[in-house]
């Protein structure tokens, strides 16, 4: 069969997928037609949902995402910039000590 | 045609070499003769490529001995001697990937770039970057590997620096050039302990003769370093930011491709060179560690960038961190027959899958992403909404980008990310569910792009925004193409490209006995 990709323990196949996103996709707009037509210009049908609050006029950018995953991350994300130097001695010296670590692994691999 | 693929390897790097000499001459006679000779260059390459894919499918491994009167006497007094290339199936598809990437590049950067001065140079530094990505995955010895290595970090130095008015592209291919010195000093040094007990310098036969002592489990450490390094790996992917933010568009998505050939070194080396030492599980454990860090690092750091390039910076590592992830299975599980027969090979065959198709959907996102800044001239996210209005099929290009990246079907990456799924979750279900946690992830990350580069009522200080010329379309058009098509059929893809390279990594006798 044509596109049966098989992945070990199961298959997959995207000719079906694409077959069924149609047939849904069809589906979907047969039901979207069948609603409300009516259209009011200038009313808060054509407002972007914005959390019942009216939307900035420029639009939301992107520094305005995710402000909850940041702020429940906020330690992760103080040590990474923490980590993230810039400077090429601290670039080198990751480099040394995964070397180190690398070595010890293998070292103590061919004990056991 | 026989004569093109009996010297098919030696070709593929002599042509864009000498058009990468060419070039800067040409250049005096006017743009479109020298554009002319890359694109002929590359096209030329691509072809025979094929040829030799082909025949590497049909007929096995390889050989080509530079200077011998035979290309195929590799071992005239008992051992090898001369420079030899090898081409297996995983060295011919890595190279045919290469040189893809480097033709959709040279096709988008003859508008992207038509205004800059210094083409001559830029052209030929991006043949250089073919030739040394082509040397890597095509050469079966060491210190040619190297040499290869070395002409590619240079040019691509290089070639990060060009805006060489903006202090922030010198600063980035500063680091990008201690990094790759750093890191070719410790292949440098591997070699050279690996050649002082063995007086040899060919893969394959230092792969017969090994000894595994401990200077050849400090040459282990060393590789694998240095190529985790060039590969940006976390912990050692500080690098990658700066160099694929600060480069121009077309060769970020070069870079990504040079990652590549790092990855392919990493395999090679891990599998053929020293895959029957005894401690080969530990580096895939290793592997596997430094791909999760990867994975998981790289898509929580791109979330909050505002800056479009560096945000696709950080996928690039946190994409390669799927590829170690498969890789890493491959190897903690190499001695255990039973376990590479049931899901290590799928592992394995999901990590070369996802290179292929990271090189393609990651190439396209950076083209589409350089489309953005050649027609509003920023970076910036924050400045940016509304493109969708004027640039309707670069948005189309990055809606396949994005779902492809994230794993979305019906599109290449899921392909490729459903094979490593499924085979980690064969290996530790752990690993295979942060996997699918990163790819939700990087969905979020290229939703808040989409959001903020191309959604949105169209701005006022870009109105007079348009389509990106044709040259550009064309390049991302072919990438998008094999992204769908590598999507649709994954099965004719895994057929015909992946599991003969799979298999041909795992068949270490072959490819000694090629040269032996």
């Amino acid at each position: 069969m044509i596109g049966l990709l098989k992945t070990g323990t199961g298959f997959w196949n995207p000719l079906v997928w694409v077959a069924a996103f149609f047939v849904t996709a069809l589906a979907v707009y047969i039901i979207r037609s069948r609603g409300v037509k009516k259209y009011r210009p200038g009313t808060g049908q054509t407002m972007p949902f914005f959390s019942g609050n009216r939307p900035p006029e420029d639009g939301i950018k992107s520094g305005n995402m995710y402000w909850g995953f940041f702020e429940a991350l906020k330690r992760y994300y103080k040590w990474m910039r923490r980590l993230h130097t810039g400077i090429v001695n601290d670039y080198v010296f990751i480099f040394v000590l995964v070397m180190v670590l690398l070595m010890a692994a293998v070292t103590l691999g061919g004990l056991l | 045609m026989s004569f093109i693929v009996e010297h098919g390897p030696a070709l593929a790097i002599a042509v864009p070499l000498m058009a990468a000499f060419a070039t800067p001459l040409i250049s005096r006679a006017g743009g479109r003769a020298r554009n002319g000779v890359a694109l002929l260059a590359l096209l030329l390459t691509e072809c025979i490529l094929v040829l030799l894919f082909a025949d590497v499918l049909s007929s096995g491994v390889r050989v080509y001995t530079m200077g011998a009167t035979i290309p195929s006497l590799t071992s005239p007094v008992g051992y090898p001697i001369r420079i030899i290339l090898e081409v297996d199936a995983m060295s011919a598809l890595m190279a045919l990937v290469s040189v893809t990437i480097a033709l959709a590049v040279c096709i988008y950067s003859m508008r992207f770039m038509r205004s800059r001065d210094g083409m001559g140079y830029y052209y030929a530094l991006l043949l250089m970057i073919t030739v040394g990505m082509l040397g890597i995955v095509m050469t079966g010895d060491l210190f040619n590997m190297f040499v290869f290595l070395e002409i590619l970090s240079i040019s691509s130095g290089a070639i990060i620096a060009f805006y060489v008015n903006r202090g922030e592209a010198s600063e980035a291919a500063f680091k990008y050039a201690v990094i790759s010195a750093a890191g070719a000093l410790m292949v440098l040094l591997a070699v050279c302990f690996l050649y002082g007990q063995y007086n040899l310098l060919n893969i394959g036969a230092l792969a017969g003769v090994m000894q595994f002592t401990f200077l050849d489990k400090i040459a282990l450490v060393l590789l694998v370093s240095a190529f985790a390094l060039k590969c940006g790996a976390v912990p050692l992917h500080m690098w990658v930011s700066d160099a694929y933010s600060e480069a121009p568009a077309p060769i970020s998505a070069a870079l990504v491709v040079i990652s590549q050939a790092s990855l392919y070194a990493l395999f090679r080396v891990c599998f053929t060179l020293f895959g029957a030492m005894p401690v080969i599980g530990v580096i895939g454990w290793f592997i596997i560690g430094l791909g999760v860090l990867s994975m998981f690092i790289g898509v929580t750091m791109a979330i909050p960038q505002h800056d479009i390039k560096r945000l696709m910076a950080y996928h690039a590592v946190s994409q390669t961190g799927y590829i170690l992830l498969g890789l890493g299975v491959g190897l903690a599980v190499l001695g255990n027959a039973e376990a590479i027969g049931s899901f290590g090979i799928k592992a394995m065959e999901g990590a070369i899958f996802h290179m292929v198709n990271n090189a393609l959907f990651k190439g396209l996102l950076f083209l589409t992403a350089g489309a953005i800044i050649y027609r509003t001239g920023t970076r910036d996210l924050n400045k940016l909404g509304g493109l969708a209005h004027a640039m309707p099929v670069t948005t189309c290009f990055f809606i396949i980008g994005m779902l492809s990246i994230a794993g979305l079907p019906p599109f290449n990456g899921f392909s490729s990310k459903i094979l490593i799924y499924e085979s980690v979750f064969m290996f530790s279900p752990v690993l295979s569910i942060i996997a699918i946690l990163v790819s939700i992830l990087t969905l979020a990350s290229f939703v808040k792009v989409f959001q903020s580069a191309f959604l949105g009522p169209k701005r006022r200080e870009y109105k007079d925004v348009k389509e990106v010329p044709v040259a550009m379309l064309i390049a991302m058009g072919i990438l998008a193409f094999f992204i769908i098509l590598f999507g649709l059929l994954p099965d004719l893809a895994v057929q015909w490209l992946i599991e003969p390279a799979a298999k041909a990594l795992l068949s270490q006798l072959n490819y000694v006995g090629a040269i032996v």
